[in-house]
């Protein structure tokens, strides 16, 4: 009787342990250390081939950006490239807001902003919204402001005239939200 | 002191040294680095592309930006805002050039970033990595920074075995807050591979008896509890271990082991009766945790020693029911992972809220130990994000169609089925490893499963000769 309680009890030692191992090891498995070690050495190799495998996704991936990004840079010629800069008082923040630009009566480039996008324009970014050709000269620009504060769209325009020259002109076109019921403040910043 | 002599065995020492370290999630920062107004136009431009864009097409549009103008290399804040992209996209060698080029530049952001890092290394297991990671560091960080490279720095050290420095590391850090709490944890546990028992439980033990209002810090509290309770429970120490265990909650997600340790340290105490509420309790539930099939045995043991010997029979049939169903299902699932087409994501699928079959059962243990398997982690990410990538191409087939010419799109085309036949073989070969992985996992539980069935077997014969013995005696 004695000897089968105390085997009992070895039992139920050992049952204690796997239970201390399981609540202690939780990152770490029960199989043996050869299976460990080859699932390892296999995990190794193929992270090797995998990473191999991302790096050469990146590199083609960066060079169709290049493409694009050549296709879509001035010409040194007498272009015209215009950035949006915005600010806005906290109570003013839009959740959408558009740009349309019309040049001498003819619409020019139009451009929808996300809130992500707003925030990336308050946070002091700013969007690269044409790039185009243009002859020298002075050119009226029409710029429309839409903004949607909750279920209500604001819209207000502003009459700008520009002077293109013989270059590449680059103008920031800042666009400022003050406080509630106060009109826009639009102005071209020339930034060549 | 009282405790050294009996907490000083190697197994002890061993089961520490390979558990308990815990990593702790750092915030994103999503604005990137702050824009001066005074960055050129370009630059605040690719600032909104990061903002905006999605990371990939972000670094690529931005990588292609600075080959085609130079000046851009000099911003710094590109630098930055590539090396977070880089970091956010795992390629980990990439973000370190770029950091470790900006050695003259001492900035918050930069530093950030250094620590974000090296937490990445860290969960890699690349701790030389991110030891020399934490070295280029600088002085300037705020205090919730420095709190979370003092952390870092006191997890590497105790990956890397240097206890010593460890544990004065995560000395220095207030207990306060999330990353203080966690530092706690883990400083108990440098100081117990210390041999500083007494100081080891003291510090896990506060921990163990602060009222935390995070859900996350609670179930920190919960597993100190519960480890602490094990820790005296290996010490015999079944009353100091029941004062532990205590304190973890019942709607916790250690509540099975801590009902388990309840059980079991009555048992030490002699307590069969005692032993036996909290051992039901979990008995009652269904068996989606280790510490529940455990219960199975645990029950008709305590049973058996109350000279309850036929409802002690009674559970250990019901185990052996377990247990036979159980590697019954294990060995179908194996099959079945083995033959089927259906992707290991969905043959080992399941909600905790579905019918208790069998199948799920098995499902909810194996997931709870790949989930702690860094291997299965890194593999099923690497799975994830080929598949997601083998998805895209046919759209970056699109973009170029439009504005390269004939000779360009040739080159790109042939480029891409290279890179469609190389996401094809990595693809296999990550799917093959899983499965490995999967089936190891469940050879384990079948091993497992059998080691308790011959326990239950056994048990069952011991109370029959019990039984036996006690008719034949006079």
């Amino acid at each position: 009787m004695k000897r089968t309680l105390s085997f009992t009890e070895l039992l139920f030692s050992k049952f204690l342990l796997g239970t201390m191992l399981l609540l202690s090891l939780s990152s770490l498995s029960y199989a043996s250390d050869d299976a460990q070690d080859s699932l390892h050495e296999q995990f190794s190799q193929i992270r090797h081939n995998t990473h191999a495998t991302l790096n050469n996704a990146l590199a083609i991936k960066q060079a169709i950006a290049r493409f694009a990004y050549k296709k879509n840079s001035p010409e040194p010629s007498s272009q015209l490239s215009i950035y949006v800069a915005l600010s806005a008082a906290p109570e003013r923040i839009p959740s959408e807001m558009s740009v349309d630009i019309k040049l001498n009566d003819t619409p020019l480039v139009h451009h929808n902003y996300n809130l992500t996008a707003i925030n990336a324009l308050l946070n002091g970014a700013n969007h690269k919204l044409l790039i185009n050709n243009l002859s020298p000269g002075k050119h009226h620009l029409l710029v429309k402001i839409r903004e949607k504060h909750g279920l209500h769209y604001d819209s207000h325009d502003t009459l700008l005239q520009i002077d293109k020259t013989n270059q590449h002109n680059v103008l920031e076109l800042s666009i400022s939200l003050p406080g509630n019921d106060i009109p826009p403040e639009v102005a071209f910043l020339n930034r060549s | 002191m009282e405790n050294t002599a009996k907490l000083s065995s190697n197994k002890l020492i061993f089961l520490l040294i390979c558990a308990l370290s815990l990593p702790v999630q750092f915030a994103h920062s999503k604005q990137g680095p702050s824009l001066d107004k005074n960055e050129p136009l370009e630059v605040r431009y690719l600032a909104y592309v990061y903002q905006t864009q999605p990371h990939l097409n972000a670094l690529v549009e931005i990588n292609a930006a600075r080959e085609s103008n130079p000046n851009l290399n000099k911003s710094t804040t590109l630098t930055l805002i590539l090396a977070e992209l880089y970091l956010k996209l795992d390629y980990l060698e990439q973000a370190q050039a770029l950091l470790f080029s900006l050695s003259h530049y001492n900035d918050i952001y930069k530093n950030e970033l250094l620590i974000k890092l090296a937490a990445k290394y860290y969960a890699r297991r690349n701790f030389p990595a991110s030891e020399r990671t934490l070295g280029k560091v600088t002085k300037t960080l705020n205090h919730e920074l420095r709190e979370q490279y003092k952390l870092q720095k006191g997890m590497t050290f105790l990956a890397m075995g240097n206890f010593r420095k460890a544990s004065k590391v995560l000395d220095d850090i207030s207990n306060t807050s999330l990353v203080g709490a966690y530092a706690q944890y883990n400083l108990g546990i440098a100081l117990l591979n210390l041999r500083k028992f007494d100081r080891g439980i003291r510090t896990l033990s506060k921990l163990g008896h602060t009222n935390f209002k995070e859900e996350e810090l609670k179930n920190l509290k919960d597993r100190t509890n519960v480890s602490l309770g094990f820790l005296h429970m290996r010490a015999q120490e079944p009353a100091l271990a029941k004062k532990y265990l205590e304190r973890v909650r019942l709607s916790s997600k250690f509540s099975s082991q801590a009902l388990l340790g309840m059980g079991l340290a009555n048992m030490l105490d002699k307590q069969y009766k005692e032993a036996l509420i909290p051992l039901l309790e979990l008995h009652d539930r269904p068996a989606f945790d280790e510490a529940t099939i455990e219960a199975y045995l645990a029950v008709p043991h305590a049973l058996s020693n109350l000279n309850s010997n036929k409802h002690a029979l009674d559970f250990y049939e019901q185990a052996i029911a377990l247990f036979e169903q159980q590697l019954t299902t294990t060995i179908d699932l194996a099959t079945q992972i083995k033959t089927s087409t259906q992707s290991i994501d969905e043959l080992l699928s399941f909600e905790y809220t579905a019918p208790k079959t069998p199948l799920n059962l098995l499902r909810a243990r194996i997931t709870g130990a790949l989930i702690g398997n860094s291997t299965y982690t890194l593999t099923a990410s690497h799975y994830s994000k080929l598949s997601e990538l083998k998805k895209d191409i046919p759209t970056w087939k699109e973009t170029y169609q439009s504005y390269t010419v004939n000779t360009e799109k040739e080159s790109l085309d042939r480029r891409l089925n290279v890179l469609d036949k190389q996401i094809e073989a990595s693809l296999a070969l990550n799917e093959t490893l899983l499965t490995k992985i999967v089936l190891n996992e469940l050879d384990q539980e079948s091993d497992k499963l059998t080691q308790y069935l011959n326990q239950a077997r056994f048990s069952m014969a011991q109370i029959y000769d019990k039984i036996l013995n006690q008719r034949t005696t006079p």
